[in-house]
């Protein structure tokens, strides 16, 4: 009985994988990019990595493939049919869309499909692009980095070290879409092409924004500043310092360097980093938010202020464009600083927070902003002296 | 009789309690049911495991003053045994189908996304019917063994998440509607209370009834806090909203720890850890059930039972893939309501039959 119940386990087990496929049959997906089409809906573009397909003796050659189609699936198998390999989505890591296409919310039709079956990971970073796809993802390829791999590490980086840039995942991206709570910020980028766009909230001449560096490359797409939504809508583009304010109000800041002007005409560059969690509080008349920052004065070396008067100077810019960009944002209905979050507390119920049209109330909402900042070095006044 | 539960000590019992908890806390047959209407679970799960804990100490304290060792002292001292045998097998193999109906739906949504569900439940199920086979002391000896592995997972799986957690997600707490707080406890307490009525069942492989009450107490209390934990991480991870629509929630956890670093591959092999670990929950409760059969009616031998058990377990898991719609209908009526099978009988047990005189072996 043992051995026969042995015999029948080992031949459940030795039945090994079943429609098994070798590794170099498949070709992996890096990169998805949806955009308007001309006679679909949709163009689908894919950056595809093909192990052991070089031509010219490198072991991996990606190429850039499209396809239109009216949804995703059709575009997947589209694409399979006129690919000698078979497509994986298991290895994508970005999700590229057009501005055009968000501006219009148009994406949320074309991705609402289960995730699961087609192994595209839902963990996927979204980015807005305001160029076509094609040149996006070719702007960003060199050979020493085929896959985009470390590009899009250093993107994460950038967001998380110098808060220039936003970087969510698809699923953060859902959720801003789907609860209301807060409105989306995703990472902007753009075909170089030394145009400056106009940042929905004003302030510098030279917006640090995606496609619009003054940078001279043969790396063509650069990536910075925001997209900034209402709900699945594109509202417009925050630079680089102002995506760092909101940035700072989610919590989602650890540290940047902010440039401001001092009252002499110089500009002052101070390295900033996150002290504590941002505190917000509902008041008789709005709403109060509270920032503790920790700041090091880098540029110049003489700045014509005593610490007390520096630190006062920076809560005040500070303030001011916190209260800039927000009223910027409201003005475009977008809440992308998360007030909705603080809102949601007050409710004991679902039906009634989703009663409750939050939209319409952040309308009329006023923010007082509060920023506490501690000078931690001022080069006048070091702190070793 | 051949029941082959051998004998095993208080960090086994108390190891096989913490990994039936874990299995039947966190992965719930029916998710949309428990955040569709707000995210409330860690609460109600703190609060079920409190009462299931309750529960068990005056089980224990019955089955002593009766002079037994495990359940069946109280369910042969009672009237309607069968009936009530019954209830509790059913209660016990329905959290065995529960973990493994969840695991089938993550590997073939998220692993083997080319493989159908039956593919899949030929290599997992028979698994569950050898292990409950083997009995109770290779089944809580192999818990002892997982159980550090399982805490280092949860604790790395939540160490993790830190980053993306948000305790914004939690609200709104839905506190303004008592009633279904209470009707979700009372759910929850199925998952936090079977764990602790397989341990009753064989009970009498532990050495003492003192040692079985602590065994339980702990591997409930432990349990209980993974699962909180856990599901407080959860909450802070996705939104109520996100939640109710996700099929796997826990492995979407994991994935969204999964970074360009060298936790790259921690998400699947910790997902097979704890794809290992309901298995041995799930055969440990085909195993309870089994035994509670045998001692009913008399049946010598676990093995034919054990099969018996572990068969009707596939059956329903393959019946949910074929036959969808209505069996996931029924499962979800009895998950819903599958407390009452487990918790309802137990204090009239505890209330009925004749009480003896304490011995010594059996203090």
């Amino acid at each position: 009985m043992r051995r026969l119940l042995i015999v029948f386990v080992s031949a459940l087990l030795c039945a090994g994988c079943m429609h098994s496929k070798n590794l170099d049959e498949y070709a992996y997906v890096l990169n998805v990019g949806v955009e308007r089409g001309t006679t679909m809906p949709y163009l689908v573009t894919l950056l595809v990595s093909v192990p052991g397909a070089g031509t010219d003796g490198t072991e991996v050659n990606n190429v850039v493939i499209a396809a239109e189609a009216r949804t995703f699936s059709e575009a997947a198998e589209t694409l399979n049919a006129a690919y000698p390999s078979r497509l994986s989505f298991a290895r994508a890591s970005l999700l590229l869309l057009s501005e055009e296409l968000v501006r219009e919310g148009a994406q949320s039709e074309f991705l609402d499909f289960s995730f699961g079956k087609p192994d595209l990971w839902q963990n996927l970073r979204v980015a807005v692009t305001d160029g076509p796809i094609r040149e996006t993802f070719e702007g960003w390829t060199s050979d020493s980095d085929p896959s985009l791999r470390k590009i899009k590490t250093s993107v994460g980086e950038l967001a998380e070290r110098s808060g220039l840039c936003a970087d969510i995942g698809y699923s953060t991206y859902l959720e801003c879409v789907r609860d209301g709570r807060i409105d989306a910020l995703l990472a902007y980028a753009g075909v170089n092409d030394w145009n400056l766009r106009e940042d929905m909230a004003g302030g510098d001449a030279y917006p640090y924004l995606g496609g619009a560096l003054l940078v001279e490359s043969t790396l063509k797409t650069t990536t910075a500043g925001s997209a900034v939504f209402d709900g699945a809508r594109m509202v417009g583009v925050l630079d680089g310092q102002h995506t760092m304010a909101v940035l700072m109000m989610t919590d989602a800041f650890r540290s940047g360097e902010l440039l401001c002007t001092l009252p002499d005409g110089r500009t002052m560059s101070v390295k900033l980093h996150r002290a504590r969690r941002p505190r917000m509080q509902w008041t008789g008349e709005g709403m109060r938010a509270e920032l503790y920052l920790e700041a090091d004065v880098i540029s110049p070396q003489t700045v014509p202020m005593t610490s007390e008067e520096c630190k006062a100077f920076l809560e005040s810019h500070l303030e001011q464009m916190l209260v800039r960009v927000f009223t910027a944002l409201r003005g475009a209905n977008s809440d992308a600083m998360g007030f909705g979050r603080l809102a949601a507390k007050r409710f004991t119920t679902v039906e009634a927070w989703e009663a409750y049209d939050w939209k319409a109330a952040y309308r009329t909402l006023s923010v007082t902003f509060s920023v506490h900042i501690r000078l931690a070095h001022n080069p006048r006044e070091p702190i070793l002296e | 009789m051949n029941l082959r539960i051998g004998a095993f000590g208080r960090q086994e019992a108390m190891s096989a309690v913490w990994i039936c908890a874990f299995a039947s806390g966190c992965f719930a047959f029916d998710n949309r049911a428990l955040f569709w209407d707000g995210n409330a679970s860690y609460p109600e799960h703190a609060l079920a495991a409190a009462l299931a804990a309750l529960l068990f100490v005056c089980a224990v304290s019955a089955i002593r003053k009766r002079g037994g060792r495990d359940l069946s002292a109280l369910i042969g001292a009672s009237k309607g045994k069968a009936g009530i045998a019954a209830l509790l097998i059913l209660s016990l193999l329905l959290s065995a189908i529960q973990p493994q109906q969840q695991f089938l739906l993550t590997l073939t949504q998220y692993v083997f996304v080319d493989a159908k569900q039956v593919s899949i439940c030929f290599y997992l199920l028979p698994c569950i019917t050898l292990l409950s086979v083997l009995g109770a002391e290779t089944l809580v000896r192999t818990a002892r063994m997982l159980l550090p592995l399982l805490c280092l997972s949860v604790l790395a799986a939540l160490a993790l998440n830190c980053g993306q957690a948000r305790l914004s997600r939690l609200y709104p707490v839905p506190i303004g509607k008592p009633v279904k707080l209470l009707t979700d406890t009372a759910t929850a307490l199925h998952r936090a209370f079977s764990p602790l009525l397989a341990l009753l069942c064989i009970g009498v492989g532990t050495q003492n009834v003192r040692t079985l009450k602590s065994a339980g107490t702990l591997g409930a209390l432990f349990g209980a806090a993974t699962v909180v934990a856990m599901l407080f991480g959860l909450s802070c991870c996705f939104s109520y909203g996100m939640l109710s629509e996700m099929p796997a929630p826990f492995y979407r956890m994991l994935v969204e720890a999964r970074t360009e670093n060298p936790t790259l591959r921690f998400d699947r092999v910790t997902l097979f850890l704890w794809m290992a670990c309901s298995m041995l929950a799930s055969a440990i409760y085909v195993y309870a059930a089994g035994v509670l059969f045998c001692k009913t009616f008399g049946v010598r031998d676990i093995r034919p039972v054990a099969c018996l058990f572990g068969a009707i377990c596939a059956a329903a898991i393959l019946a949910l893939y074929y036959d969808s719609e209505p069996t996931m209908r029924v499962l979800k009526l009895l998950y819903r309501f599958g407390w009452t099978a487990a918790v309802v009988p137990l204090p009239l047990l505890c209330m009925t039959g004749k009480e003896r005189p304490l011995c010594g072996a059996c203090s």
